[in-house]
């Protein structure tokens, strides 16, 4: 149980909490069930709702105090909905992270175990100092506090609250001080510590990731099961005729521009070849603070529109429609759209830019089947580079104004380019009745998984080991990566020489 | 997880009266006493995504272009995509009325 741990609500739970606990200067104490969100190698506890005292339940000593019979109650709520129990406290006139003071720890620890027998699920303790910063941890049975690692909140803005003993302050360095400068030291110190993750890396993923990379943020996963073609190269600026002759996965490719363009001190990139439509890739996807959607596939759209709303995780979406004249004459237009999916938004399904029912033909490879095809009239998937970059640009914009919020506003809403007329709309949307995505909010670990095996993907990663076998792959890859470890040895002597510099001046 | 899926759409199928039975691979029902089938493999989704092909006797003919052979000897599955999705509160509803809309077109 070392694994990393994490807490997340939405803004309004976080409101709902605050206005609890420290209401009047006072140190308050509430009792809440979460949900567990299970990633690859974090769990995240995802507070569900309040369970208020009942006239009795809360003592007075100094302090407020607990009694037996609210924790008793609020845990059989608890396991009754599936869910642990949180004990949440305010810590009026603090700042910031709060260490776990002897206090804390004792009346937390005293009630860890009774939680886990009623629910079977550890304790999780949240402290909320005055300027709304989050401390938490979670209380496994015979292994005590486990320190979360950050602690987010999900609303028009993406508010994070962080451990700087767990995840460090990012160093800032030179090469970003124009970033720096737009934004000020705490908001980069605080975006470029998110981990980011990029669900394929196609013209638009690499795009995104690679201005991530430039931005300085520290942790990026990129996730793509596609290999580089002939065909690509039109768009993923930077993959070369080697790349597609050698084979190359796109993350492999995309994650060496993005390690080039890194200004980070040190970058964490994980790559994964795995699709987020498979279990193991699903769970990778859970690790992370914020997922931008770069694929056009619905069943890939399908989970990750899910993941926004049962594990609030926000996914910044959008896409690129080229519509081009069926006699290949010209071209009637091109739109791009972005949004950002969480909860408080339409999901995917009810702004109109996910079909749920193509989900199921898409999951059983009929998109890929030429005859079905053939029959439904499938659209080619037309895409230019001079406007895929577009596309990215406003994945990225909406990326900005989650988490730096320009002028106090947050994300704007779905937004549509239209190119033709070059106007940009804001385009309304609404969530329909009964929708059966966002009623999965903070449903976490129990909400319909909609991933499963993927034949797709396992037929192209199977084709790409197949032909890393072949004598002439082999050879143009030893070459090939010669070059490369060549040229990281010469950005090393770069770095050095710069910092001479750096130092002389 | 699967098995529940199918539950519940068999649960609602027979709350409609469609006389709902899974043999073969496939949820066998009724639809104006017309014999109608989905895949179960097809429900993993369920309700948050439909099933998509829909299986019918061969002697049922849509104007249709996409009909490939079923499972069921004797019978066709044909692909017809649901407009929208996710809007309506009984989803086995929303399934059953896209299954009568399909076989109105039916010659
Ligand atoms: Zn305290
Ligand atoms: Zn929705």
């Amino acid at each position: 149980m070392t694994q990393r741990t994490s807490v997340a609500m939405t803004a309004d739970t976080h409101d709902a909490l605050a206005r609890a606990l420290l209401l009047d200067g006072r140190e308050d104490v509430r009792l809440a069930t979460y949900r567990p969100s299970t990633g690859a190698t974090r769990r995240t506890a995802l507070v569900r709702r309040l369970v208020p005292p009942e006239p009795g339940e809360l003592g007075f000593r100094g302090n407020a105090a607990l009694t037996g019979r609210y924790v008793r109650r609020a845990a059989t709520l608890a396991w009754a909905d599936s869910c642990g129990l949180i004990l949440a406290h305010g810590h009026p006139g603090e700042q910031g992270w709060q260490g776990v003071s002897g206090a804390d720890r004792e009346t937390e620890a005293a009630y860890a175990d009774l939680a886990q027998e009623i629910t079977g699920l550890p304790l999780v303790g949240l402290t909320l100092a005055s300027d709304q910063s989050w401390t938490a941890r979670h209380w496994d049975r015979d292994v005590g506090a486990t320190v979360a690692e950050n602690v987010r909140v999900v609303g028009d803005r993406l508010v994070v609250s962080w451990n700087d003993d767990l995840v460090p302050p990012p160093r800032t360095r030179r090469g970003q001080a124009r970033t720096v400068a737009s934004w000020g030291e705490r908001t980069h110190r605080d975006l470029t510590r998110r981990a980011v993750l990029v669900v394929g890396a196609g013209s638009v993923g690499l795009d995104v990731a690679v201005r991530l990379a430039a931005t300085g943020v520290t942790r990026i996963g990129l996730m793509d099961f596609d290999t580089v073609e002939e065909h690509n190269l039109d768009r993923l600026v930077g993959a070369t005729r080697v790349d597609a002759w050698l084979r190359r996965s796109k993350v492999d490719v995309v994650g060496r521009l993005v390690d080039l363009n890194a200004t980070a001190a040190s970058l964490r990139l994980e790559t994964s070849e795995l699709s987020v439509c498979e279990p193991a890739g699903l769970a990778a996807a859970l690790d992370f603070d914020v997922i931008f959607s770069c694929v056009d596939r619905p069943w890939a759209r399908a989970v990750l529109n899910s993941v926004a709303y049962a594990h609030l995780i926000p996914v910044v979406d959008g896409g690129i429609g080229v519509d081009a004249f069926s006699d290949g004459n010209g071209m009637r237009g091109a739109t791009w759209r972005s949004h950002v999916v969480r909860p408080g938004r339409p999901c995917l399904a009810c702004n109109g830019q996910l079909n749920l029912a193509a989900v199921t033909a898409d999951r059983a490879g009929d998109l890929d089947d030429q005859r079905y095809i053939a029959g439904n009239g499938g659209d080619q998937g037309e895409n230019v580079a001079a406007l895929s970059v577009s596309a990215a640009a406003g994945l990225l914009a909406q990326y900005v104004s989650l988490t730096v919020a320009p002028g106090g506003l947050g994300d704007p809403g779905p937004l549509r380019y239209v190119l033709s007329t070059h106007t940009l709309e804001h385009v309304p949307a609404h969530t329909r009745p009964a929708c059966p995505v966002e009623a999965t909010i903070a449903d976490g670990d129990l909400a319909l998984a909609l991933a499963g095996a993927h034949h797709a993907a396992d037929h192209r990663r199977a084709a790409r080991r197949a032909a890393e076998r072949t004598w002439d792959v082999r050879l143009g890859r030893a070459a090939d990566d010669l070059l490369h470890r060549l040229h990281a040895r010469l950005l090393g002597v770069a770095e050095r020489r710069l910092r001479v510099g750096e130092v002389a001046a | 997880m699967t098995g529940d899926h199918v539950a519940a759409f068999v649960e609602g199928l027979r709350r409609l009266r469609a006389h709902p039975e899974v043999r073969d691979g496939l949820v066998v029902y009724r639809v104006d006493l017309v014999e109608t089938a989905v895949e179960v493999a097809e429900l993993t989704g369920w309700p948050m995504a439909p099933p998509h092909w829909i299986h019918l006797p061969a002697v049922v003919v849509l104007p249709a272009t996409n009909s490939q052979r079923s499972t069921r000897s004797g019978w066709l599955r044909h692909s017809r995509q649901v407009d929208g999705w996710g809007g309506d509160a009984d989803p086995v509803r929303a399934w059953v009325a896209h299954v009568r809309g399909v076989l109105a077109t039916a010659r």
